[in-house]
């Protein structure tokens, strides 16, 4: 390593705001989920809350998902998405079509209040390969608990899971940092 | 003495490491801040994706073909006519081709399309307010738009948002993912805005794009420079 490398420093970070709703592009795995559907028997449906520190629920926020597994230690991408809020079903949706054992999903979120985007990860409870995960052992024993979605019900093929992201408070989320 | 300089450079490369241009995740004078920001401290997570297996799955996602904000070439929206155009790259200097840059922004009367926008202006109904394009071979984008007004927001009394434009940056790679948004030079209202003054002191000019008419090649357009850093 150099020590006289060239180093520049990013572009800062800026909230998103509260107006991004009629902008951005959201669902794009909406056609590809309806083409898919007959084929496929496992799927997952997450309902996902974002909470403040006085347990509001957080509407003005949008997710990013990059569905990954795990092949040989080796991490393999399967998907990216971006949602919003969901008045109706008042929650995020997160629908996956295709899950393997060892699926997990790293989160990334953007909020007005969020000066920086926050990245996040998500374990499913009954998919056990979270408890060999290297990097599951890695975080803070007394908060990762925090980090994995509940199975609520099993219908026609999909897992429901329900779980709660917590930006700050008691039961406050693991959020990471990228070097 | 020599010891001295050693324990100094080390000194110098940790906080080189840990200095970061963007942000703290809390900042008190941003209202909305203070009940979302966590508190704890965030973990380190290294950087290992492979970049190339994101690149094709991802553009499926993008129809990259809209620099225009407006409706389309032939509605003529109120307000300055600007081109925003600019150049990306890594911390190295390096282009970085075929990045995706989504930008949206209220029109000339500080107005967003959004029904939560309870600012008294007008909706102008030839200006749409998003675009989307991606970076050339060398790292240059390009948007056409309007100058976005300023607009007035509760944070504190009398509180106003500079003109600015929301950006939105997709690398192929998760780990330099950005949103932020872009300044005019000169805007008086910059001194007293929070979010822009979020931003430690010295990187602040980075979120400022810098009057660039010399090299337009267009008539009847403001040009802004706004280079990217991911
Ligand atoms: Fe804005």
């Amino acid at each position: 390593m150099s020590l006289y490398k060239k180093k520049l420093f990013k572009t800062p970070s800026q909230t998103v705001g509260p107006f991004f709703q009629n902008y951005l592009k959201f669902d794009f795995n909406k056609n590809i989920s309806s083409i898919k559907k007959n084929k496929i028997k496992n799927r997952i449906s997450l309902n996902l809350n974002i909470k403040d520190k006085k347990n509001r629920i957080v509407k003005d926020a949008f997710i990013e998902y990059w569905l990954f597994y795990k092949k040989n230690n080796k991490k393999i991408f399967l998907l990216f998405n971006r949602i919003k809020y969901d008045i109706k079903k008042k929650a995020f949706l997160i629908n996956l079509n295709e899950y393997k054992f060892n699926t997990y999903l790293y989160l990334t979120i953007f909020s007005r209040g969020l000066l920086n985007h926050l990245h996040t990860v998500i374990y499913f409870n009954d998919l056990n390969f979270f408890k060999k995960d290297i990097f599951f052992k890695k975080l803070p024993i007394d908060r990762r608990h925090f980090m994995i979605a509940k199975l609520i019900k099993f219908e026609n093929d999909i897992k429901f899971y329900k779980h709660d992201l917590h930006l700050n408070g008691t039961k406050e989320s693991i959020f990471f940092y990228i070097d | 003495m020599l010891s001295l300089k050693l324990s100094n450079y080390k000194i110098f490369t940790f906080m080189a490491q840990n200095y970061t241009s963007n942000p703290s995740h809390y900042f008190k004078a941003y209202k909305s801040n203070t009940d979302r920001a966590p508190k704890k401290k965030l973990i380190k997570i290294k950087n290992d994706i492979n970049k190339r297996q994101l690149l094709s799955k991802l553009y499926k996602n993008f129809t990259i073909n809209n620099n225009l904000l407006c409706f389309n070439k032939n509605k003529k929206p109120v307000g300055q006519k600007i081109v925003i155009k600019g150049n990306v790259t890594d911390t190295s200097g390096v282009p970085l081709k075929n990045i995706i840059i989504e930008i949206w922004q209220a029109n000339a009367s500080g107005k967003y399309r959004d029904k939560n926008d309870k600012h008294d202006a007008t909706i102008d109904p030839n200006f749409y307010g998003y675009g989307v394009t991606k970076t050339n071979n060398i790292g240059n984008y390009k948007f056409i738009s309007i100058l976005p007004g300023a607009y007035p927001w509760n944070n504190h009394k009398n509180a106003w948002r500079p003109r600015h434009i929301h950006f939105s940056i997709l690398d192929l790679n998760f780990f330099s993912r950005l949103c932020t948004q872009m300044y005019f030079p000169g805007d008086f209202l910059l001194n007293d805005d929070p979010i822009y003054n979020s931003i430690p002191k010295e990187h602040r000019n980075k979120v400022i794009a810098k009057y660039d008419n010399k090299k337009n090649k267009i008539s009847n357009y403001l040009t802004f420079n706004f280079d990217i850093i991911l």
